[in-house]
């Protein structure tokens, strides 16, 4: 939200922002069902029949399966579309510095995208694994982005 | 003061906060060897696995959605 009001003079940034709710939205609910189902496997698994423990590892595949149509879905919204279109406003409106507009940019196609194609779409753990160090773009962009906000801050004073 | 000054310091702050979390999340998987975002959950001998040490897990996933929480503010 805070870099929509950087940026609000762009229509683009009113879509920046409400795909980055969604898929924040979409990643709590995400996150949520991990915690909720390790803490069934936790409570049931050791303590089920052979026969449970064969149904439970059919359903809780099921569910992480879910869980990762949820991930993509929520990265795709936050970073591969979201991320990808502060970028471009904060490159255009110069509200950014240009170079964390590319870490952006990078960040969008590495996790938001490619990540998740990779693990979803074309189920490939491997490939998956390498863009997930795309995680590491986001990171920086979080940080100068919190950086970039309270000097803008300052400066409103 | 004015309640731009305060919008962007709330998100300022937040942005930080968010980065903070995802390197502690990042960083708890390290320290355990998690591995990747993906779940231990394919055979037995993972679910079995996950079961004895979920507490990781638990911590991890609570640090990234107390990330995503607040990454939106």
């Amino acid at each position: 939200m805070g870099l929509y009001f950087l940026m609000r003079n762009s229509s683009l940034a009113l879509w920046a922002v409400i795909a980055w709710i969604v898929g924040l939205m979409v990643g709590i609910v995400e996150d949520a069902a991990v915690i909720g189902l390790i803490n069934h496997v936790v409570s049931v698994y050791p303590v089920a029949t052979e026969t449970s423990r064969e149904s439970m590892l059919f359903a809780t595949g099921l569910s992480f399966e879910t869980i990762k149509i949820q991930q993509f879905i929520s990265l795709l919204l936050s970073v591969g579309v979201g991320g990808l279109l502060f970028s471009v406003v904060g490159w255009r409106s110069r509200a950014l510095p240009r170079w964390l507009c590319i870490v952006g940019i990078l960040a969008a196609v590495t996790t938001g995208w490619c990540f998740g194609l990779c693990n979803v779409v074309l189920d490939s753990e491997d490939a998956a694994l390498l863009f997930e160090n795309g995680f590491a773009l986001v990171v920086i962009w979080d940080l100068t982005v919190g950086i970039v906000l309270l000097s803008s801050a300052t400066n409103a004073t | 003061m004015n309640y731009e000054y305060f919008h962007l310091r709330i998100a300022g702050v937040c942005a930080i906060a968010t980065a903070l979390c995802e390197v502690a999340g990042a960083a708890v998987g390290e320290v355990y060897g998690l591995g990747g975002q993906n779940l231990p959950v394919a055979t037995h001998e993972e679910l079995g696995l996950l079961a004895e040490s979920s507490l990781p897990f638990l911590l991890r996933e609570w640090f990234y959605i107390i990330r995503r929480y607040i990454r939106h503010r």
